[in-house]
């Protein structure tokens, strides 16, 4: 589970996070809106241990994996390189043939059998992600951190991994956090909703099967988040 | 295709450009002395090409040298740079102090410390690429984004592999740029070393060339160094595209301690050592350095060591030839045991308390003067007042020249350093008459060239008369006691006797002891040994008379401020 209380992070200056405060439960899904600039991904490094607080406390159970906006692929190794790579560093794998089995698995599963050996370079914005998505995947953590995990993936595919990633979550019981700004990804992975605005939660929405199921209640929804962007968009203030 | 039409393109302008270059030598024949025809310089190319790519060996070795050894220092530097802040900013102001130095100005200093040979020709070229190539590892080691760097730590890589698989690998593509300026500068900075400090190489041979105003043979060493450059450019650029795969492979080969530990083994190997002057002193060794390239000047000691005059006084001359540089210089460091040098320079040295003295003579009167076109209608030396008069850069020679056109022309006169070019000032009369010439030598090659001139001796301006050419030791070592002195003047009195009894004889003694002379060269300079066997000592004696005669003229006209004794001068 992840625990955040009273959360105080700024940059400089700049304050950012003022006395956040969450808790997300082990085998949940939460999506996290908000405008650009609030401090998404921010919070997403202080979860993962890559920012340290200014004051307050995070609390992760588990080990986590991130994936951040900018995918993780170096330039220099080809895709199947980039997904193992973990193995080669510091990661302990218990089983690595079975890494590697899984990882060719999936590479395949998600259409990338035909470019195992080609280089970032070669591969389209939404092949990188995926790609990457694998990498970030294949670690097994107990808690996932993902920011914009699917933007420039298309409709396809992004609907088989969103499946996929349910799936997995809800199987192996781990927690999933993830920054979005497409509610439908939203609408279909998570469970909650968070919309980030002014330093804290500024509202909170649980995706109800009602809501997931009746358009003009999505429609209700949507209408509510954007009136919310409206209020605290730091560039209309 | 587009590459192909490039090439078309270049080729095509290239050999325009040539043939209105080719052109305009047979329509402006000035031009043609200072700018040959291309035709010319092929020929030379063929013609010379043994020599020519002996030479270029020596270039091609320093040039890799330095670069190896600027990769090698860089390596380290650059990752304690990235390690400690501390370091990078120390390090980042000392480069830009490096930069601003050209190596020009450093190389006869590092010829002063480390002696004179290869390593103070690789020493400046690899201070010179070590910029390029260590600021561009360094920026490739920043270049690896904080996310990435971040990403690494959370899969809990360690130090070594967050340097080996990120740092390193992301650095590559920066290195390889960096060693592509560094190789297309490496060129000139090896050049600029060899002019100061090498006896060998492209360098030399372009300074040998121009002092035989051999322009044809300057230009053919510029074209192959000129291709060496671009060849090494070429190659940067091959290696450059396969770096990743190529240190992935060497990486998968080697383990990583191991290239490390190979870096910090062939530094701790790098340090050179020069021989000693006493290993020499032991093995009876003397290291004798001329005051210039070879020439007529220097036959009687090319015959001497041919026909073993030295060594039968128990002397194994090591002739070496220098570059633009003061033959006292390397004697007083210790690079060299014995000097050929000038009298008066040598003189004044000891005047200012120089740790040197005068062991020998070569010639028995000065050779120094003045040397105007005939053309110019100059025939005394008091028609010199107005004048524009090119000299050779060097704080005592303009001295001097002042202190004589003092002495006999009232009319203010211009002075110009044209440095060493002063056959090619006259020629293109961009002065009316040149200072520092000597009558055994410009003269006939400005003559062999079909250029009449006149010579005044610097006796017919009142200056004493002096030994032009003269052989200094260091005070305080064997080179420098009366009893060497006496072994060496023994010899070189045979040797210059042997020369003056056979003088044709003597001339193809030293060419073949400098073979791969060009042959216009070799038509000058048997002119000028016939003038110069009869400027050639006659003795070995220094009157004190004469001598104090000199420095009493010079303390009066300024020149030195103390007079010193006979013996601070002459070691007899």
């Amino acid at each position: 589970m992840i625990r955040v209380d009273n959360l105080f992070f700024s940059y400089g200056k700049r304050p950012l996070l003022r006395d956040l405060s969450f808790a997300i439960e082990k085998g949940e899904i939460v999506a996290l809106v908000g405008p650009s600039g609030i401090g998404k991904t921010t919070l997403l490094k202080l979860l993962s241990g890559l920012l340290p607080p200014d004051q307050g406390s995070v609390h992760v159970d588990g080990s986590v994996s991130c994936l951040f906006r900018k995918e993780f692929l170096l330039s220099w190794r080809s895709v199947v390189e980039n997904v193992l790579l973990p193995l080669e560093l510091g990661e302990r794998v218990e089983d690595p043939e079975g890494y590697v089995q899984k990882a060719h698995t999936l590479l395949k599963q998600f259409g990338l059998s035909s470019f195992l050996d080609a280089k970032p370079e070669d591969l389209s914005e939404g092949m990188k992600k995926i790609t990457a998505l694998i990498q970030t995947l294949l670690l097994d953590k107990d808690c996932l951190l993902l920011d914009e995990p699917f933007s420039a993936i298309d409709l396809y595919l992004r609907e088989k991994f969103c499946s996929f990633l349910k799936e997995h979550i809800q199987e192996e019981k781990k927690t999933l956090f993830f920054v979005t700004h497409d509610f439908r990804d939203a609408l279909f992975l998570a469970d909650r909703l968070f919309f980030l605005a002014g330093g804290m939660l500024h509202t909170e929405w649980t995706l109800t099967k009602e809501i997931k199921t009746s358009l003009s209640k999505q429609e209700e929804m949507l209408n509510q988040i954007r009136q919310s962007h409206e209020e605290v968009h730091p560039l209309l203030t | 295709m587009t590459r192909y039409t490039n090439a078309f393109r270049f080729c095509s302008i290239f050999l325009f450009l040539t043939l209105i270059w080719e052109l305009s030598s047979l329509f402006f024949p000035d031009l043609a002395f200072v700018l040959p025809p291309p035709s010319r310089i092929i020929g030379t190319l063929f013609i010379c090409k043994e020599r020519i790519f002996f030479h270029a060996a020596f270039t091609f070795e320093a040039i890799l040298t330095s670069l190896c050894i600027a990769v090698l220092i860089a390596l380290p530097l650059v990752w304690m740079m990235a390690r400690f802040i501390t370091v990078s900013a120390f390090v980042q102001v000392l480069f830009i102090i490096f930069q601003s130095l050209p190596t020009f100005c450093l190389a006869p200093l590092l010829v002063m410390w480390f002696g004179w040979g290869m390593l103070s020709v690789v020493l400046p070229a690899a201070l010179m690429m070590l910029f390029p190539i260590a600021m561009s590892i360094y920026r490739g080691l920043q270049a690896s984004s904080k996310e990435f760097s971040d990403y690494f730590y959370l899969l809990r890589a360690t130090r070594w592999q967050l340097f080996w698989k990120l740092q390193v690998p992301s650095s590559l593509p920066y290195f390889f740029s960096g060693l592509r300026i560094a190789l297309t500068i490496s060129g000139i900075a090896v050049i600029g070393g060899e002019w100061v400090g090498a006896e060998f190489g492209l360098g030399v041979l372009m300074m040998e060339a121009r002092h035989a105003l051999d322009f044809e043979l300057t230009f053919a060493c510029l074209i192959v160094l000129c291709a060496m450059t671009v060849c090494f450019y070429l190659i940067g650029i091959f290696f450059e595209k396969r770096s990743w795969s190529m240190y992935r492979k060497i990486l998968k080969l080697f383990p990583r301690q191991c290239i490390a530990g190979c870096i910090v083994s062939s530094l701790c190997l790098f340090p050179s050592c020069e021989s000693g002057r006493k290993e020499r002193e032991r093995l009876g060794k003397t290291s004798l350095m001329l005051d210039w390239m070879p020439n007529p000047n220097h036959v009687p000691l090319f015959v001497g060591k041919h026909q073993g005059f030295f060594e039968k006084e128990g002397i194994i001359l090591e002739i070496h030839k220098a570059p633009a540089l003061d033959p006292l210089q390397p004697l007083t460091t210790g690079q060299v045991d014995v000097s050929v040098s000038y009298y008066p320079r040598t003189v004044y040295a000891c005047a200012r308390g120089v740790k040197c003295s005068i062991i020998a003579k070569l010639m028995k009167e000065p050779l120094d003067g003045f040397m105007v076109l005939e053309e110019s209608g100059i025939r005394s030396p008091l028609e010199l007042g107005g004048r524009t008069i090119g000299f050779s850069s060097c704080h005592f020679a303009s001295f001097f020249l002042d202190t004589m056109m003092q002495s006999i022309v009232s009319e203010p006169f211009t002075k110009r350093d044209v440095h060493f070019e002063l056959i090619t000032a006259l020629k293109t009369k961009q002065v009316d008459a040149i200072y520092g010439a000597y009558w055994n030598v410009e003269p006939v090659q400005m003559n062999s060239m079909g250029v009449r001139t006149r010579f005044f001796s610097v006796t017919e301006f009142g200056v004493p008369s002096y030994p032009e050419l003269i052989f200094a030791a260091k005070k305080d070592t064997i080179y420098a006691s009366p009893q060497y002195a006496k072994r060496f003047q023994k010899a070189l009195q045979k040797s210059i006797d042997f020369c003056v009894q056979n003088p044709q004889k003597a001339f193809s003694i030293y060419m073949e002891m400098n073979p791969n002379k060009s042959p216009k060269t070799e038509g000058w300079e048997k002119d000028s040994w016939k003038r110069t066997v009869s400027v050639l000592a006659k003795d070995q004696e220094f009157p004190e008379e004469d001598v104090m005669d000199f420095l009493q003229w010079s303390k009066q006209k300024g020149l030195i401020l103390r007079v010193p004794d006979y013996k601070e001068c002459i070691s007899q």
